[in-house]
């Protein structure tokens, strides 16, 4: 995991580690040396020596005019390092995102994914900003302390190990609890997030059917179970910290009584016991600091493994196209043979469908609602992968545009829904496409036309301003077929009639499929099939 | 810029910590306490070394005691001060997701629904959360640190005055530079934020998209503006970054320069007899005691900001939201049943949809609303369901009324539901004739687990004509007197759509319905016919 968290650093990990190892090297000389600093100054001041006095304070100087100069370049290259991880993570998990295959987001609540990518995301920023870094210092600093104090004295030394060994012992078993618990709140923010979603997208819904009341009882209940577990968190936060601030004190007392001892057994003097007694902060940063620190790091680690499993599904594959026949090719464009398919595994939605649609035609597909139309429509379009049978392409023309039943059209300009279609578009091929699906005639009265910002879903236009919209999106595309689920369904008759003679037209340049229920479509159809 | 943040912590005070004033007036006093006994517990210390250098054993074990006793005291206190404030940040991370809840709930329709929805989510993931980690965490850390600076300032004024007045001469000198770089970098932190927000709702735009954001490959096209705003973070924090290193500078002269300055001046003081060698030492460690936590300043001052960027988005975000009153007519018990509409004039955005519109029913009739598609029969709806408030004019509608959408939203949960959301203390018999009535049994029962199966987002997807016929047996389930039907069969096919008419003529007996349509086998319904 780890690993993996630094590789995520790329080209900056050596900065990284050189900035932490930097900050780490000024703690300790910070720590070891100042005492010697103001060892001479006490003593300078009791020996009445004014040069051993200003001598330390030039030395105790020297050393803050180090960490002055060095620390903010070291700070820098740290928090530089996290901004641009933080990116490069952020975008490469937004582009692996939408190539996740669209079951997947048909069986996520969409407040879910979200909370990942926000929630658990704040993790990983923790992590490389502030966890990474104290547990490297807090270790490095720590064992470096020890060292020191092995060298000044190893008795002593070997007495602060055995406590200090049991110290970490039961910092292990709380920050281990404290670990599930963040998962716990981490998976529970989650559902707060799904919760919260579904308030904002059925706002209107909700308000229409009065159930407010029902819906804030949701949001309590779900944000009464966060409060529970942050509760229990602390619980263990708290005695953990106590037990820590007992044994700082136990290890204090017995370091104090043993030095005590040594000296009255005249094995050491009591200078030494002050420095050694002294550098007990150093090693603190080891047996008491290390494991908080190390707790935290858990906790975060807790959001990183959820956003890494998002990570690691599985990209949809890609479906790779078969072609008809050169014969069929000359008056086919598309063909379904045998085809079946089932979402779930168990209730087939598809059985042995067959379907040819020719060449610049119109072919209707009608049947009841929920027998699979818009399926066919989304296996052609690859978004799924047939169960059995086979979708066969025209060699030639096989481009695809999609006009769906419910517009999805997004929080941009009008401009933008209808060109996003097709990103090699000119202006003047957006403006005509819109004028071929009818959205000139009431962007015209708009007040910023085209550049008129439309909100979440494309919502403050009427339905059939939308499904229009959403037309044009397709014609942009200029494709070999167009795909229509249901694009009449939000129109009045004169929208009706100017797309049908839009279709007619275009019958020239595309063939097209049309699925609906509407039995008047089929005098300008050349096929109809029925599921 | 002043007025904002300045509103911003009106809030933060008066909202959450009074909300929660158990936990945060008594976190707050235990940092008091804790932060004398822990001086006390130096001093105790301190003459604890005394006496065991001196081997005077009566006098160790004195101390000792005196010691074990402080040290439970400590330990007691620390606990306490940890749970209390662990307490306040989850009690108020709680307050605030139900106070936004409210507001999301009960704010003008025209509000919320103009919001950025992956913004508001980031603001309930990650605002909150840092607020609240700020109170449990940082903000007892920076109350204890303020509190001891005082206390031992006091201490060391009552004590040596002129020691006390030059050691921390700097100390202002060093604030100011602490909080004029805090002030700059603290300008970032909002819009890392807002950029944030912007991003994750682009994202959440993309993902509710997602079928069509594939289908015509616009990933890279839609995922710019994505990557463009996480490039804005990237370029914020770089800037941060260069404050947040002098920060650490300046933070270390807050602490060091004193330092610096005591022991040049008690030094003098010491070799000139003016001052004992213990009173120094004994300075010295109070002097350590208080300024060696300003090492953690910046990271508390960094979570500081990145907490009032949070607030403010959060103020920001209710701000922007009007409340309104609910209005539900009530069901008035023997009056008539009736919509009326005088003289009605509404805007939506800078289109005049009606001007002195006019429509009276008072007969349990189907009223048929027919016009060009934008030109307000949806909106009708809305105003006679109190969604909007007309400009001019009013709207007096007696009884109570259910208005179905042209797309019905699925919620979360079973079929049953779904539909019995309508009337929650209706039987599982009237849900599953409604659900009958609309012609929705046989997909209902063809599903995994029948009418228990959970639908809705993250649950499969439904076609268009079942999500309408839901709708439509909600529609039957309602008990409401006034129905408002917004296209009420367009995803249906011609054979479920004659029987639905049917549910409609009899219904029209006792119910008033509108129903607003472009199609003529819905015309043929209506007794009256309104063309917009």
């Amino acid at each position: 995991m780890i690993t993996r968290i630094i590789s995520l650093m790329e080209n900056k990990k050596g900065s990284f580690f050189l900035a932490v190892t930097c900050f780490c090297m000024l703690e300790v000389l910070t720590s070891a040396f100042l005492p010697f600093c103001i060892k001479g100054i006490t003593n300078g001041a009791l020996q009445l020596d004014s040069q051993k006095v200003t001598m330390s304070v030039l030395a105790y100087t020297g050393v803050f005019l180090t960490w002055w100069i060095v620390s903010p370049l070291c700070q820098i290259l740290i928090d530089r390092n996290r901004y641009h991880t933080m990116r490069k993570f952020k975008c490469s998990m937004s582009e692996h995102l939408v190539k996740l295959p669209i079951s997947y987001f048909d069986n996520t609540p969409t407040g879910e994914i979200i909370s990942k990518v926000t929630g658990d995301m704040s993790c990983l920023e923790s992590m490389i900003q502030d966890n990474l870094q104290n547990v490297i210092r807090k270790l490095l600093g720590g064992i470096v302390g020890l060292i020191i104090m092995i060298i000044m004295d190893y008795r002593f030394a070997l007495i602060v190990l055995v406590l200090g060994s049991i110290s970490i012992y039961i910092t292990k078993y709380f920050t281990e609890r404290m670990e599930e618990k963040s998962r716990n709140l981490l998976e529970q923010q989650a559902n707060t997030s799904i919760d919260f979603m579904e308030m904002i997208k059925a706002c209107k819904s909700i308000r229409l059917l009065t159930c407010q009341n029902q819906k804030q009882k949701v949001i309590a209940d779900a944000a009464e179970k966060e409060k529970k577990i942050r509760i229990e968190n602390g619980n263990i936060n708290a005695k953990m910290n106590s037990i820590i601030l007992a044994i700082d004190i136990i290890v204090y007392l017995i370091l104090l009584f043993v030095g005590c001892l040594f000296v009255y057994h005249s094995w050491a003097n009591w200078g030494s016991i002050v420095a050694l007694i002294s550098m007990k902060s150093n090693t603190d940063m080891l047996f008491s600091e290390f494991p908080v620190e190390y707790g935290k790091y858990k906790n975060s680690m807790a959001g990183v493994k959820r956003l890494f499993a998002l990570y690691d599904l599985k990209e949809e594959e890609n479906i790779t196209r078969e072609y008809l026949t050169a014969e069929e090719g000359t008056r086919l464009a598309l063909k379904l043979q045998d085809v079946s398919f089932s979402y779930d595994g168990s209730v087939s939605v598809l059985q042995d469908f067959n379907m040819k649609a020719e060449k610049n035609k119109l072919t209707l597909i009608e049947g009841e609602s929920g027998k699979g139309k818009s399926t066919i429509i989304k296996l052609i379009l690859g978004l799924y992968k047939v169960s059995d049978g086979q979708i066969l392409f025209n060699q030639d023309c096989s481009d695809v545009a999609y006009v769906p039943q419910e517009a999805q059209l997004y929080r941009d300009t009008i401009y933008e829904n209808i060109s996003c279609g097709n990103e090699n578009a000119t202006k003047e091929e957006v403006y005509l496409a819109a004028k071929l699906a009818g959205v000139d005639e009431f962007v015209k009265g708009l007040e910023e036309g085209y550049d008129t910002l439309l909100n979440d879903d494309g919502d403050k236009l009427s339905g059939g301003q939308k499904q229009r919209i959403s037309l044009a999106r397709a014609l942009v595309k200029k494709s070999d077929i167009l795909l229509l689920d249901e694009v009449t369904s939000a129109l009045d008759k004169d929208n009706t009639d100017k797309l049908l003679e839009t279709i007619e037209h275009l019958k020239q340049y595309c063939s097209i499929i049309f699925i609906t229920h509407d039995r008047s479509i089929e005098r300008i159809s050349d096929e109809v099939i029925m599921l | 810029m002043e007025q904002k943040s300045s509103k911003s912590w009106r809030y933060f005070f008066k909202e959450l910590i009074y909300a929660n004033k158990g936990s945060s007036f008594g976190s707050s006093f235990l940092i008091l306490v804790l932060s004398i006994v822990t001086i006390i517990k130096t001093k105790v210390i301190e003459k604890l070394i005394d006496a065991t250098s001196a081997f005077l054993w009566d006098d160790m074990m004195k101390q000792l005691i005196v010691l074990i006793a402080i040290v439970v005291v400590n330990i007691v206190i620390n606990y306490w001060k940890i749970k209390l404030s662990t307490y306040f940040g989850a009690s108020s991370s709680n307050y605030m997701k139900n106070s936004i809840c409210y507001k999301v709930l009960h704010s003008r329709y025209e509000d919320i629904s103009a919001e950025n929805r992956g913004d508001i989510l980031k603001t309930i993931n990650n605002d909150v959360e840092t607020v609240s980690n700020f109170l449990s965490n940082d903000m007892t850390t920076l109350l204890s640190q303020f509190v001891l600076f005082f206390v031992v300032l006091g201490y060391l004024f009552f004590e040596n005055p002129i020691i006390g007045l030059v050691t921390f001469s700097y100390t202002p000198i060093g604030m100011y530079i602490t909080y004029q770089i805090n002030k700059r970098m603290g300008a970032y932190y909002p819009k890392i934020a807002q950029a944030e927000g912007n991003a994750t709702g682009a994202l959440e735009q993309v993902i509710s998209q997602i079928a069509v954001v594939k289908s015509f490959k616009m990933n890279e096209r839609r995922l710019n503006k994505v990557k463009e705003r996480y490039m804005d973070v990237q370029g914020f924090g770089f800037a941060i970054s260069k404050y947040n290193g002098m920060m650490q500078t300046a933070c270390s002269m807050v602490y060091a320069v004193p330092h610096i300055v005591f022991y040049i001046f008690a030094g003098w003081l010491v070799l000139h007899n003016h001052l004992t060698l213990g009173a120094m030492v004994s300075i010295d460690q109070l002097l350590d005691y208080v300024l060696g936590p300003t090492v953690f300043f910046p990271f508390i001052l960094d979570g500081l900001n990145y907490t009032k960027a949070a607030i403010s988005r959060i103020q920001d975000f209710s701000k922007r939201l009007t409340l309104e009153e609910d209005s539900q007519i009530e069901l008035m018990e023997g009056s008539e049943v009736a919509v009326e509409l005088k003289e009605v004039s509404f805007v939506f955005g800078d289109k005049k949809i009606f001007k002195n519109f006019s429509l009276n029913v008072d007969k349990n009739s189907i009223t048929v609303i027919s016009g060009r598609s934008g030109k307000g029969k949806t909106t009708l709806f809305d105003l006679i369901s109190g969604i909007y408030q007309p400009n001019k004019g009013e709207i007096n509608v007696k009884g109570k009324v259910f208005n179905m959408t042209q797309d019905t939203y699925i919620f979360t949960g079973s079929v049953m539901d779904n539909v019995r959301i309508v009337k929650p203390d209706a039987s599982d018999e009237e849900v599953l004739d409604a659900l009958e009535k609309a012609c929705a049994s046989e997909f209902c029962k063809c599903l995994a687990e029948g009418y228990n199966t959970q639908i809705g987002d993250g649950n499969g997807e439904l076609s268009g004509g079942q999500k309408q016929r839901i709708g439509l047996a909600r529609v039957f389930l309602s008990d409401a007197q006034i129905l408002l039907l917004d296209e009420p069969t367009s995803s249906l096919d011609e054979e479920t759509e004659q029987k639905i008419i049917e549910q409609f003529n009899l219904m029209s007996k006792h119910k008033i319905i509108f129903i607003s349509t472009h199609r003529d086998s819905l015309f043929k319904l209506a007794d009256r016919r309104v063309e917009l």
